[in-house]
């Protein structure tokens, strides 16, 4: 008997050590992150004196003398005054280099791993129906900004309307074109821009960053952003030959040189200037750069909508995203505290703030109050399967996934945004998507769509800059239908292209390479054409991209399953079952891809069904679970009641 | 996953144990294949009424099996929570598990309460007495309870859909429900093993 027994312990044991079973969290690591975090880290750091704190909560005030570029001291006596450089300016006391390797600068560092997807830069240009996603990071599904000729300086000039400067701004040396390389001589570099994210001063102006890399002025735009700066002038005029130290130039009254001048009240008797800095950085400057805009908000005022449940509760945004003097931002989802090798923070994730382990440690989570979350009544698969954010962030999901705007696809807070609902690019969400941890979890979406050259099964994407002449004459080839679209592009959206435009345009791009087949990739499918007769096929470059968000957070009464409770999801009608979205696509005669949420979620659509049917009488067979353990306990009661008697008996 | 390692031994345990008991009792073997033959013919013929008991254990086993191979699958080997059919299936067969393992206790406690043998039999266990020939029936009976115990406890998952517990406890609920489950199913291997021995004892 005694294997009998030895097998009743183990079971016994097993049994007591799963009650015991505590949440831990497995971290999925990445070991190229940690090692690029670990180059990072190099003993060759030498602190100045801004780059360690002595651990006073006091802030420190920043009355400093200026810089330019070149390192020579700006005094308000300056004949010719030049921009500020914030390198030199603010390395005096903190390590630019060491600050610029963090995630706001680092895209096109190729020793920095890619990290998980996120929001991609998006060349958009309406006119040829381009939307296209681009990044210096890896990430499946995003193309090189080399690849559609946007080196560095073009780069910048596209989409420096939302960096914060350095990094790409800076790499100068990659552009080997002559002409551009002296552009870069006449511009400047696009150093990062501290004041983008650190200034504090209400007069700090955002705006004047895209108005002045628009106009080539990399030199001057982090100081136009400056309260006490005003930057005139435009480098893009200027003559390759352009020495900014003559302050000389054609004298038209649109293509002055530029200029700034600073406040008369701008330095103090020492001629130092005072910046009104923050490490807090305040939300609002993360806005410019972070906002999203969902359907229907252009329709209503502000007071109608509500922000993220954080920020209503008055926190900031970086008491989640914080980052040390590597500027290395925590992004906040569960798996980066594994990615980075360092546990320390996932109490900066939802879970780990909210949740924490309760294995008996020191408590690390419930920071700045958090309150723990008790899930009543939902089974904690639900935890296993999805990721915080799908019950908790984003608009309510519909039936038709929203279009939805960010400021980094859109340009949202610059003056030139169209003020519209459905504005190209033509982002999607709430997608739900299984992710790379494979939870489920909200996602933004974006179908590209653009002309390419075809060799192989390769699709290389053309710059929209190469087809718009095509495109234009085209388009003007009908003049009614002309000036509709020109009202639709004026108005944020794209043109409508009929089979005969396609094949002309696609027929005129034959002359670009005659080795490939020119495509235009548009709602989920590659067009082409052979023989005037246009074919739509399947391809991995016409596959939609899309990147996990997690703002704004609804408050806990507003979450999915708190109002319809379970079938809020699991009903056959519910948006995460019978949701769908529809590819956008310029083309009149065929319609884009249509796919079903459950789709992007690897959701079988009979077993959702099945599953979605199964909550109908699920009362029911809850109702008969409880009823048999009512009769199995009374069982039991009653005879260990009778054991009980003949024991009580016996003696 | 020390956990998950845990029940893997457990039921690896169980399978070695199993196929030891069947090397050294040849005869068992056919005499398991036979009285699954019968029963699976009693619970489909027109009999299954009259031999209810029979027929209830009978699709008892078949719930737990299912259930047992729809929950292991994905949570021992591919270390993965339960999900698609599997879930689903686990789930609709829950009520039937649980309806089955009510009648089973109903219709069996009596039979299965301790007597005098059963106490002579558990004495001797801590002394050299030797009653093995007790054994099979004592054994029968520890494991009905234990089975009846356990089967409480596993149903008691269905607490979790109730707006009751919360995130922690229901992590603790889940996994007690896990750890049970691999209980019970070794405990259903073992009970049934000696009531097919004890069956044909009595045909003997």
């Amino acid at each position: 008997m005694k294997p009998f027994l030895l097998m009743l312990m183990i079971l016994v044991g097993g049994v007591i050590l799963y009650a015991q079973e505590s949440d831990t969290t497995v971290l999925d690591t990445s070991e190229a992150l940690v090692d690029s975090l670990a180059i990072m880290q190099e003993d060759t750091f030498v602190p100045l004196l801004g780059d360690v704190s002595d651990g006073s909560r006091a802030v420190p005030v920043h009355i400093i003398p200026l810089y330019d570029e070149m390192g020579v001291r700006l005094l308000p006596t300056d004949d010719l005054p030049l921009p500020f450089s914030p390198k030199q300016t603010c390395a005096t006391c903190h390590t630019y280099e060491r600050i610029t390797k963090g995630w706001h600068f680092n895209a096109a560092d190729p020793d920095v791993a890619p990290g998980r997807p996120g929001h991609p830069w998006i060349l958009t240009d309406r006119l040829t129906g381009t939307q296209l996603p681009l990044s210096h990071r890896q990430w499946d599904g995003v193309y090189s900004p080399d690849s559609v000729g946007l080196t560095p300086f073009f780069f910048i000039q596209e989409f420096g309307r939302q960096l914060p400067g350095g990094g790409v701004g800076e790499n100068d040396s990659s552009d080997v074109d002559p002409t551009t390389f002296l552009r870069w001589q006449v511009s400047g570099k696009l150093e990062a821009n501290c004041l983008s994210c650190h200034d504090a001063d209400p007069a700090h102006e955002q705006t004047q960053y895209m108005t002045q890399v628009k106009k080539q002025n990399f030199r001057w735009a982090a100081a136009a952003t400056a309260g006490f700066a005003q930057v005139t002038g435009n480098a893009s005029k200027m003559q390759l030959s352009y020495n900014y130290f003559d302050g000389v130039g054609p004298r038209t009254w649109i293509d002055l040189p530029p200029r700034i001048e600073y406040n008369d009240n701008t330095y103090n008797s020492q001629n130092k200037v005072f910046f009104d800095l923050t490490r807090d950085v305040p939300n609002e400057r993360c806005y410019f750069c972070h906002t999203t805009v969902h359907k229907g908000e252009y329709d209503s005022e502000k007071w109608r909508r509500d922000e993220d449940i954080h920020l209503t509760s008055g926190m900031q945004c970086v008491d989640c995203h914080r980052n040390g003097m590597d500027h290395m931002i925590v992004r906040g989802y569960a798996a980066e505290a594994g990615e980075r090798g360092d546990d320390s923070i996932h109490t900066l994730s939802c879970e780990g703030c909210h949740i924490g382990s309760h294995n008996g440690e020191t408590p690390k989570h419930g920071r700045l109050s958090a309150p723990e979350p008790r899930h009543t009544g939902i089974p904690t698969i639900h935890f296993e399967k999805l990721s915080c954010t799908t019950c908790h962030v984003g608009p309510w999901p519909e039936k038709e996934a929203q279009l939805v705007q960010t400021a980094m696809a859109h340009g949202l807070g610059n003056h030139s945004t169209i003020k519209a609902d459905s504005v190209a690019p033509f982002l999607q969400s709430p997608v739900f998507v299984k992710g790379h941890d494979g939870k489920i979890e909200p996602h933004h979406l974006l179908y590209p769509s653009f002309w390419g050259l075809k060799k192989g099964d390769d699709i290389s994407p053309l710059s929209p800059d190469r087809v718009k002449p095509i495109v234009e004459t085209v388009i003007q080839a009908d003049t009614l239908t002309d000036s509709l679209n020109m009202v639709a592009i004026q108005s944020g959206k794209w043109p409508k292209f009929t089979q005969e435009k396609l094949i002309s345009v696609l027929h005129a791009l034959d002359d670009f390479d005659s080795t490939a087949t020119p495509v235009y990739v548009s709602g989920g499918f590659v067009y082409s054409v052979q023989d005037s007769i246009i074919s739509r096929a399947a391809h991995q470059a016409a596959r939609p991209y899309s990147w996990a968000f997690a703002h704004d957070v609804r408050p806990a009464e507003q979450a999915l399953g708190a109002g319809r409770k379970c079938a809020d999801c699991h009903s056959i009608g519910s948006a995460l079952v019978a949701g769908k979205l529809t590819a956008p696509t310029m083309l009149t005669f065929a319609a884009g891809e249509q796919k079903s949420q459950l789709y992007f979620q690897k959701q079988g659509g009979l077993f959702s069904w099945l599953f979605a049917f199964t909550f109908y009488f699920r009362p029911l067979l809850k109702l008969v679970i409880l009823v048999s353990i009512v009769f199995m306990a009374g069982v039991i009661l009653l005879y260990a009641f009778r054991g009980l008697e003949a024991l009580v008996k016996s003696n | 996953m020390v956990l998950r390692i845990t029940s893997i031994i457990a039921l690896l345990l169980a399978v070695v144990w199993l196929v030891q008991f069947f090397r050294k009792n040849t005869d068992s073997w056919g005499e398991t294949k036979s009285w699954f033959s019968r029963e699976w013919k009693t619970a489909f013929s027109k009999e299954c009424l009259k031999n209810w008991k029979r027929t209830v254990f009978f699709w008892l086993l078949l719930m737990t099996s299912v259930s047992a191979l729809t929950g292991f699958v994905p949570f021992l080997i591919l270390g993965a929570p339960l999900g698609g059919f599997a879930l689903m299936l686990h789930m609709v067969l829950a009520p039937l598990f649980a309806i089955f393992a009510a009648l089973f206790l109903l219709g069996r406690a009596e039979q299965h309460t301790f007597d005098k043998q059963n106490e002579s039999y558990l004495k001797s266990l801590f002394s050299d007495k030797n009653e093995a020939t007790l054994a099979d029936a004592f054994w029968a009976k520890f494991f009905f309870w234990l089975f009846a115990l356990l089967a409480v406890i596993v149903a008691s998952m269905v607490l979790s859909m109730y707006p009751i517990l919360g995130t922690i406890s229901q992590e603790k609920l889940l996994n007690i429900h896990r750890g049970a489950s691999v209980a019970l199913f070794i405990v259903v291997i073992l009970f049934t093993l000696r009531l097919i021995r004890l069956s044909s004892d009595v045909k003997k």
